[in-house]
């Protein structure tokens, strides 16, 4: 982990290598296209690179870079463009079943039910999930990545699991 | 379903980063050598670069930040006699320091109507249920271009309501346009809900378009009742309402809250009044409440009770804290402000999705959190306007015995209406929103 301190003063590159895969997937979690989280990666970066003198410190470096991405990934999936084109998620379908694999298979599946669902939810219970369930942020970082108060991360992650239940609750 | 319901976090957990769609994707030295060289191709664009920054930030600051940063800019302006309540836009922050003036004008339409259909409540301007926020019949206001109104001097007017024709305002990229605003569907989507026609963000909870919460809460999706519900309580007023507005107007007039609420256990609201008389809001508002003595002495010995969010002197106290603390971080949140405390209890019950701290204060109220959890048990009646699942253009509405409170959380504005008989308005908004 990049130390930070008081007069720390960050590497664009150094930044890439200690923090690019949590940048590079939370993108991804987002747009669900690998060749589109690595443009936005590379768009997070060079909006990191010439505005790291506006990283005021209140909350991890970390936690500004996801803030970033969020708003990049957020601004590429609200271009109407990319709304007709947004691919989505291919599910491979094995033909060949075998009795072995059946709980493997069963759990594969209803993880892709739960991703199906969690990538159903409106944009603000997405987001909130994926920070605290993806990339496992604490509600703290999550309320400073999405600049939306704790509270209403509480309160989202709260409805997302009653929305998120209600959908799954009858089909795993 | 059992593992479901014990095991939700993990389960979710493991199926979001179980996702075979991630395998391989890794930063490899490839992509940091591609991205390197973009950066440094992009920097003839730094400028540009910097600015889409401060967009996306500002755009991704909570509400009450905007808000804040707003009510500074237009506190600027002067405010004429005539004032009507300057557009202060949606809630969701997409306001950027440099460009308040520039949004205000841009969501004039929006948010004058929504405003001053609220507080300058004078009239009919949607006679009828085909009207829209893009009548035809509404006025350009003065804030018709993004561009006019960066330099604009803010035109007030009283007894009126904002008005802006389709073509009058620009938005931002990721703003949201009046053509946008317009509610539900006329049927319920295959799901048995209502969605509104441009985003799938905003389902209604039920199929009717008001639900019941409590015996005296009522949640109310559809715009059309607003304005019933606005002449119900204009009708009901005696005099002109007191309007609060910003923590940093230099004007203020204080008005102490009744001690006769319509219900027992409501303590009385103390409300710091703005440019009072003429019914129309000078000035941009700020946050609802400010305490005055009274709250706060009650505040000092408050700290160590529990916090009771039906209490109206506590909630008062604690945004007061909540402003101080802002305007020490010249509207900008702290950690502190920002903070939320420990689960507050209602009606014997824990509110878990609810936190609030006396001592830290909240930077901001949700006020869906706050109506879905019993807000109005303690109060003669609240209505709440919520068309969203975001503090977005909600209003509460607050009925005393005396008097009536209507709080605005999307312009950050609270006005109090002087009434003689608080029980026959509530059964008049009882009777409104049950239809």
């Amino acid at each position: 982990m990049v130390e930070e301190t008081e007069n720390t003063v960050y590497d664009i590159e150094t930044l890439m290598r200690e923090y690019g895969n949590d940048v590079l997937k939370t993108a991804y979690s987002f747009v669900r296209d690998r060749e589109a989280a690595k443009d936005l990666f590379q768009e997070t970066f060079i909006k990191a690179n010439y505005n790291l003198d506006k990283f005021r410190g209140e909350s991890s470096i970390k936690t500004w870079l996801i803030r970033i991405t969020v708003n990049v990934c957020k601004d590429y999936l609200k271009s109407a463009y990319q709304k007709k084109v947004v691919p989505m998620t291919q599910v491979e379908e094995d033909s060949l079943r075998v009795e072995d694999d059946y709980e493997q298979i069963e759990n594969e599946d209803r993880d892709e039910q739960i991703r199906r669902a969690v990538n159903s939810l409106p944009e603000n219970y997405r987001e909130v999930v994926l920070c605290v369930y993806f990339r496992e942020m604490s509600v703290a970082d999550t309320s400073a990545a999405l600049g939306v108060p704790e509270g209403t991360i509480k309160s989202r992650l709260s409805r997302a699991r009653e929305v998120l239940k209600s959908k799954l609750e009858g089909r795993l | 379903m059992d593992n479901f319901d014990k095991d939700f976090d993990e389960l979710l957990k493991n199926a979001l980063n179980g996702d075979s769609d991630l395998d391989g994707l890794t930063v490899d030295e490839e992509l940091i050598a591609s991205t390197m060289k973009a950066i440094e191709e992009a920097a003839p664009m730094k400028e540009e670069i910097r600015a889409s920054y401060d967009e996306s930030m500002a755009g991704a600051t909570e509400e009450s930040n905007v808000s804040y940063a707003l009510m500074n800019e237009l506190n600027e302006a002067p405010v004429e006699e005539n004032a009507v309540q300057p557009a202060r836009g949606r809630k969701k922050p997409f306001i950027t320091k440099g460009n308040v003036i520039a949004i205000v004008g841009a969501i004039a339409g929006l948010a004058a109507v929504i405003a001053t259909f609220v507080f300058i409540s004078n009239g009919t301007l949607f006679s009828s249920k085909e009207d829209t926020y893009l009548s035809s019949s509404i006025e350009r206001n003065a804030y018709e271009t993004s561009e006019s109104a960066t330099t604009a001097t803010p035109e007030y007017k009283v007894g009126g309501y904002g008005s802006v024709t389709n073509d009058a305002v620009e938005y931002e990229a990721d703003f949201r346009s009046i053509e946008d605003s317009e509610v539900r569907m006329t049927a319920p989507a295959s799901d048995g809900r209502y969605y509104f026609e441009d985003e799938e963000d905003y389902p209604l909870a039920t199929q009717k378009n008001a639900s019941q919460l409590l015996d005296n809460v009522f949640m109310v999706y559809d715009k059309e009742y607003y304005k019933p519900i606005l002449d119900a309580v204009n009708g009901a007023s005696q005099g002109e309402p007191v309007v609060s507005f910003s923590m940093y107007a230099e004007s203020e007039e204080t008005v102490e809250a009744s001690d006769e609420p319509a219900r027992e256990g409501t303590a009385g609201v103390v409300v710091q009044g703005g440019i009072p008389g003429n019914g129309g809001s000078g000035g941009a508002g700020g946050m609802l409440i400010t305490g005055t003595v009274g709250a706060e002495e009650a505040a000092a010995d408050m700290q160590e009770e529990d916090f009771d969010i039906n209490d109206p002197a506590q909630l008062a106290s604690a945004l007061a804290e909540s402003q101080k603390k802002l305007e020490e971080t010249k509207g900008l949140p702290s950690d502190d402000a920002k903070e939320v405390i420990d689960s507050v209890e209602i009606g014997g019950e824990m509110v878990p999705e609810f936190e609030y701290d006396p001592k830290k204060a909240p930077y901001w109220v949700d006020v869906e959190d706050a109506s879905d959890e019993a807000l109005g048990e303690e109060a003669a009646l609240i209505v709440v306007y919520d068309q969203d699942t975001e503090a977005d253009l909600d209003v509460c509405i607050q009925v005393y015995k005396d008097k009536c409170i209507i709080y605005d959380f999307a312009f950050d504005l609270v006005t109090t209406y002087e009434i003689t008989d608080g029980e026959a308005l509530a059964q008049s908004l009882r009777e409104i929103v049950s239809q």
